[in-house]
């Protein structure tokens, strides 16, 4: 298999409709995380893995079932009698609408990331990703700093500007190797919750050159969003299509 | 059950007005309205004409801001405690802390009931108000720290999560001794909680009181109302008293609140539709 793409968006649960009370707060924001999805879907995907931190490790597949109840949304499900203790974690279950409201039907696996894995762990999931399908999309859930301003969830804090600006430049240039060096705590201490996913990225495309593109970076209600895409890039593209006839 | 704060005893059909007096230069919604001694003793003349029943002093913002040490948290309110004491020697006075130090100082100066509003996170608290027989109120966080914003929580069943943290407290603080009578649970709207949270704690308050412990109410001017109707922090009154009166009318029995005269009508008119209250003038097809 190959990545042949990748989609970083916001596990915010304002961006999932109704959820968000009567009006979307954000809809430049979903618009961009729609597109940047799309961008991967169209790079021609067969498969897609979503990618996101949470409290431990897990691996889930196409069927898992997700709701939103836990946020306080009772009447999102993606099924009817979804059993609790199975449902995907709460980035995942975002992953998983906006790939639905992108008009994904096919194949996908959800990993969630435990977030305190170190660089060189997330790197190695990386390349140990397995699938059957001969082209495969990344979807990579977080946000940059939660601390952009006094009223931001995790209140401001200092070098958060500096965070978002070196995350944005990594992100644009699709620049793997500074990717690598995010600091767990000091992501942590920012409330930022890509680190993980980008790192397992940087593992899952070692040796290949992607073009980074970003469709939104700004900061809303205090947590800096950021919408891209990595998509390999044309030559890697043409030798991957080759291989794989 | 019938309510024991410090010195002030409660019927069962009570329903009580905690009138917040903030100590603070920052606080949300009155920003330092009260920060000066003398506005401070004003306010509480002024809430004590309008039917407060409890006075709760606080000397730190609920919100991230500037750290307050323990020793600045109780310059901010024990003289201030006993200077209510000594004007209102009847009247209830919680003390609005998460630290016992501060609780201890304010216990001394005269305080009746330690609100915890952080949710046991210094678990010395409860030994404070057990030591002085005060009364203590258990709020639900979720486990949040205190000062912070809630971000993306998530609760399985948010009720369940309050009945089960907010009547573990209780009942740890009865066993330490607090006076049974003198313990008051509290859903703690916005804190670990976002506005989806708190909208069902509202909707289900019922179920606390099903508990058997007092409920406590603190939704004034809380950013899950200015959400709910659009509102600024400046115009959240109305929907601050619906939510006194669903609760109210749901067994609730404490509402701490900015708006004393008009939350003490509302409940009143509460009392009067339960039928623990006669009206105050019923002359309409009885003449």
């Amino acid at each position: 298999m190959s990545i042949v793409s990748a989609a970083l968006v916001p596990a915010a649960p304002l961006l999932v409709p109704g959820l968000n009370g009567h009006t979307m707060p954000a809809p430049e924001v979903r618009s961009a995380a729609l597109d940047a999805i799309q961008r991967m879907i169209d790079a021609g995907v067969d498969e897609v893995i979503v990618l996101a931190e949470a409290v431990r490790d897990g691996l889930f597949d196409s069927t898992a079932p997700w709701g939103l109840h836990r946020i306080g949304g009772l009447h999102f499900f993606s099924e009817a009698g979804a059993v609790f203790d199975q449902l995907l974690t709460m980035p995942l279950a975002i992953g998983a609408s906006m790939l639905r409201d992108a008009g994904w039907t096919g194949t996908t696996s959800f990993h969630a990331l435990e977030r305190t894995m170190s660089a060189d762990a997330a790197a190695e999931v990386g390349r140990g990703l397995e699938t059957t399908k001969r082209s495969v999309g990344l979807l990579l859930l977080g946000n940059g700093s939660a601390c952009c301003t006094e009223k931001a969830p995790g209140s401001f804090h200092p070098q958060a500007d500096e965070f978002n600006t070196n995350l944005v430049a990594m992100i644009r240039q699709g620049n793997r190797a500074a990717m690598m060096e995010l600091p767990t705590q000091g992501a942590a201490e920012q409330l930022s919750d890509i680190r993980v996913p980008l790192q397992v990225f940087a593992g899952a495309t070692s040796g290949h050159r992607f073009l980074g593109s970003i469709t939104f970076a700004d900061d809303f209600a205090g947590v800096y969003y950021i919408c891209a895409t990595q998509l390999l890039d044309a030559d890697d593209l043409r030798l991957h299509a080759a291989s794989s006839r | 059950m019938t309510l024991q704060l410090g010195r002030g005893s409660f019927s069962d059909t009570d329903l009580l007005v905690m009138a917040i007096v903030n100590r603070t230069p920052d606080s949300f919604f009155d920003k330092g309205a009260s920060w000066a001694d003398d506005a401070a003793m004003d306010r509480v003349h002024a809430v004590i004409a309008e039917g407060a029943d409890i006075i709760d002093i606080g000397g730190v913002k609920a919100g991230p801001g500037e750290y307050v040490s323990p020793e600045e948290e109780a310059r901010r309110t024990v003289p201030f405690i006993a200077a209510v004491r000594a004007a209102y020697p009847d009247i209830v006075i919680s003390v609005d802390t998460w630290r016992h130090e501060v609780g201890r100082a304010a216990c001394e100066a005269g305080a009746d009931v330690l609100n915890d509003a952080w949710g046991g996170v210094d678990p010395k608290l409860a030994e404070v108000a057990a030591e002085f027989s005060a009364g203590i109120v258990c709020t639900h966080t979720g486990g949040a720290e205190p000062r912070t914003r809630p971000h993306r929580v998530a609760y399985d069943d948010v009720m369940q999560d309050i009945l089960t943290r907010t009547t573990a407290l209780a009942d740890r603080a009865c066993s330490l001794g607090v006076p049974r009578e003198g313990i008051v649970i509290d859903p703690g709207h916005d804190f670990g909680k976002n506005t989806w949270h708190s909208l069902e704690a509202t909707r289900r308050i019922s179920d606390m009181v099903l508990t058997g412990w007092p409920v406590l109410i603190s939704t004034s001017n809380k950013d899950f109302i200015g959400e709910t109707l659009d509102r600024p922090v400046d115009q959240r009154l109305l929907g601050s008293l619906a939510s006194v009166a669903v609760t109210a009318h749901a067994g609730a029995r404490i509402f701490r609140v900015h708006a004393v005269a008009e939350t003490r009508e509302v409940l009143d008119m509460v009392a009067s539709i339960l039928g623990t209250r006669a009206p105050a003038r019923a002359v309409r097809g009885l003449a």
